[in-house]
């Protein structure tokens, strides 16, 4: 089974802010754009991404909201709790997102896996106040298919006989792993809906297609060839960071701080999850979207700022332009390595190391204890020049302004705060 | 322009340049080789713009002249003909034939004006060496180099002039950053200053002198280092850049003085690798009077452990290595046994042979 929420983050503010249900809700205030629009919204043909000024053109009567992924984050975790009621087998696909493994789950609830699903659907609804669209079938990508085949508040269900029946309209970039680069491939061989591509012979699609895509061929047709991965991710590729600014700045200055605290938040997940990079990405993208991005080796696998920021200066000096105006900075931490068993170098100073080691450590016991950023590096300071814009323009989200007793800018309850007007 | 050559002759000269010749794709003449006929003798160069290669072999009946043609399509060639003469000419247009016993090939080839010109070699103040010690010295050291392409002055090895009680010796050192190989052999040399030389324009050198060759002669020529043999000349570019002060990585006051048999020691290390290979390789040393616990493992893994023989009177340490990096030392020196240098669990150690002989390795623990 796969759930997507509608909307989820529109859909959120509609369950905290119960006088919005039925409005046109958008998020994503702080971008300016478009980051979730209620079905209200959608309605009116707002779409993601479109730019806030158009938005108002188009659908004057929009409440635009700025994002508090806190919230949101929060309602994500009850729903993933929800559905672990049903079964232990749930991968957290997304924030919104999850595949559910009901096999074998018939008995214990007396009753067929749709009714299942349904009971799903409904808890969901009435304990948070979202709506979700369920898609039910053999395999996670015929799921998939499923759960988008009726939106909002879907429910669809594919048996093997009727699989032909959805994938017959379907055009192939629109399943789930094939992107703009297969389809143009595919398409070179007549194939331009998923039907066509699931009924392609086997020895075709070995020939022509990698492993990933010989996967997806198999779900097609049926044959579930990936499991629900109930782990949550304990292992990654790279780790990055990056946040979006507005007013976009040519503040050189302000503009490294942004990458400053962008690189202390990939050193914390890195350190969280003990791992170590060995190669650094920054990047900066212009107001008009244009990205520039370099890419640096380290001298040591390290997951601590203050070795980092050579490089990063480094980046920073390589990529920025005081001419132009910049609306993101990033940072990927990537060539991961297990942070646990260190070869030092011969040229490194290992009394300075271990130092510094015992120093993040503390940073990290301060953050546990007060709240994340609880001691930052002086570089990430002029970002709260930043939050002060915020809060002239208003793009502060409503969970930061109202606070309950004890609680502070960097630690609040993890409790959605409901906003009931009387 | 003609010649005869034996088959033997010829194969062997041509299989040790393949691996120049083929090296890079994007320069379509660097796959060719050229041939040069004069004086009952045949020269074949390769060269991939880093390492050039000289090969020089006796022919028969040699018409002077010149040609160009694939290195690969030559050598597959006369890896199949029978064991017999071999007799090549140059036809029109670049083309040349190759005829042996009743056995003809056609094969077309490139104006040898295109192939690049082999580097000056002549000149400059040279020395000579026994080829026997120069691949003793390529052998203890090139393992100890950094493959990685970035750091590219540690991906070079680094030979320079040292004096010790007023003689002189010739020094080579390598080092990827993790562990440094030197050795030194007392030659008269002339350099004046140290050079850098890639892994790799080492590693070509190590193939022609593994092939019965007696001494070496060495000199410099502007950006070159020329190795000539009586059969072979090998000139590699040097690299550019300054070489890091390895000088100031080797430890002076490691105080604790372990011998270890090495045959043992590499026993216990490959035994402890088959577990260590699956976490970063790390091995943990526990080191008590005359006797060393070699243990490594994890959770996910599981573990190993074993005590071998040392001979050690100084208080009890505890240190880790990478399996790999005493390993890659161990079975390239040769003596029945060798000393290990500590201090203390995080600074580096050195391991030598117990004969004296003039070789030192420095290694980093790790953290485990």
């Amino acid at each position: 089974m796969h759930l997507d929420a509608d909307a989820f983050f529109a859909s959120c503010e509609q369950a905290i802010h119960p006088e919005l249900r039925g409005k046109p809700v958008i998020t994503g205030k702080e971008r300016g754009i478009v980051a979730a629009a209620s079905y209200e919204a959608k309605a009116r043909g707002v779409t993601r991404g479109t730019r806030l000024f158009e938005v108002k053109k188009i659908c004057p009567e929009a409440v635009i909201l700025p994002s508090d992924y806190e919230t949101y984050s929060l309602f994500s975790v009850r729903m993933f709790a929800i559905l672990r009621r049903f079964s232990p087998d749930v991968e957290e696909y997304s924030i919104d997102e999850a595949f559910v493994d009901l096999t074998g789950l018939r008995r214990s609830f007396h009753g067929p896996y749709g009714m299942i699903a349904r009971q799903i659907q409904e808890a969901i609804e009435k304990e948070l106040g979202i709506t979700v669209s369920v898609g039910m079938s053999l395999s996670k990508v015929l799921a998939k298919i499923a759960s988008r085949h009726h939106k909002p508040h879907g429910f669809t269900l594919i048996p093997g006989r009727e699989i032909r029946r959805y994938l017959e309209e379907l055009p192939l970039g629109k399943v789930w792993g094939i992107g703009p680069n297969t389809t143009a491939f595919l398409r070179k061989f007549g194939i331009r809906t998923a039907l066509e591509f699931a009924l392609r012979e086997e020895s075709f699609i070995k020939k022509h297609l990698a492993k990933p895509f010989q996967e997806i061929w198999h779900e097609l047709n049926g044959r579930s060839i990936s499991p629900v991965c109930p782990e949550a991710k304990g292992s990654y590729q790279s780790i990055s960071k990056a946040k979006t600014f507005t007013p976009p700045s040519s503040d050189a200055q302000f503009v490294f701080a942004q990458l400053s605290k962008n690189l202390e938040a990939a050193c914390i997940k890195a350190r969280r999850y003990h791992l170590a990079a060995t190669r650094l990405i920054v990047f900066l993208r212009q107001q008009d979207f244009r990205d520039q991005g370099i890419e640096l080796k380290l001298s040591r696998p390290t997951a601590y700022p203050a070795e980092l920021f050579k490089a990063l200066t480094e980046g920073f000096h390589e990529l920025f332009r005081p001419a132009a105006r910049y609306r993101q900075t990033g940072v990927v931490l990537t060539g991961l390595v297990p942070a646990t068993d260190i070869q030092y170098t011969l040229f490194d100073d290992i009394a300075r190391i271990e130092k510094m080691a015992r120093i993040y450590q503390a940073v990290d016991l301060l953050s546990e204890r007060f709240g994340k950023y609880a001691v930052h590096h002086g570089s990430s300071l002029p970002t709260k020049i930043q939050a002060r814009h915020e809060g002239e323009r208003g793009d502060a989200p409503q969970r930061t302004s109202k606070l309950f007793k004890g609680e502070n800018n960097r630690q609040r309850l993890g409790l959605p705060l409901l906003h009931i007007k009387v | 322009m003609k010649f005869i050559i034996e088959k033997g002759v010829f194969q062997q000269s041509l299989g040790k340049i393949q691996g120049i010749a083929e090296r890079r794709s994007t320069i379509p003449i660097l796959s060719n080789i050229l041939i040069t006929g004069e004086k009952e003798k045949i020269n074949i160069v390769a060269t991939d713009l880093e390492i050039g290669v000289m090969e020089i072999t006796d022919a028969k009946s040699v018409d002077k002249g010149t040609f160009c043609v694939s290195a690969r399509k030559l050598y597959d060639i006369v890896r199949e003909l029978p064991e017999e003469k071999i007799e090549i000419e140059r036809a029109d247009n670049f083309w040349i034939s190759i005829k042996a016993g009743k056995t003809v090939f056609n094969l077309p080839g490139v104006d040898p004006k295109e192939f690049p010109a082999f580097p000056a070699i002549d000149g400059g103040s040279s020395f000579t060496v026994s080829a026997s010690s120069l691949l003793e010295m390529i052998e203890k050291t090139v393992f100890a180099a950094s493959s990685e392409e970035s750091r590219f002055n540690l991906n070079g090895i680094y030979m320079e002039k040292v004096s010790k009680d007023k003689r002189d010796y010739f020094r080579m050192v390598a080092t990827d950053g993790h562990r440094l190989s030197l050795i030194d052999k007392e030659q008269n040399i002339s350099f004046d200053k140290g050079i850098i030389l890639s892994r790799r324009g080492l590693t070509e050198l190590k193939k022609v002198l593994g092939d019965g060759e007696t001494e070496v002669t060495i000199s410099l020529k502007g950006n070159n280092c020329i190795f000539k043999t009586e059969k072979t000349i090998v000139v590699v570019r040097l690299l550019e850049g300054e070489y890091p002060d390895y000088q100031q990585v080797i430890p002076k006051a490691n105080d604790k003085h372990i011998v270890i048999n090495r045959k043992e020691f590499i026993g216990a290390l490959r035994r402890a690798q088959v577990i260590a290979s699956e976490k970063g390789e790390g091995v943990r040393f526990s080191i008590r009077k005359a006797a060393m616990e070699i243990k490594t493992g994890g959770p996910d893994v599981g573990n190993v452990q074993e005590e071998i023989k040392i001979e050690y009177q100084g208080d009890p340490l505890e240190v880790s290595f990478n399996a790999r990096y005493l390993l890659d030392v161990l079975t390239n020196i040769e003596p029945e046994k060798i000393i290990m240098e500590l201090k203390e669990e995080l600074s580096s150690g050195i391991i030598r042979p117990q004969d004296g002989e003039a070789f030192l390795y420095v290694i980093m623990p790790m953290r485990l």
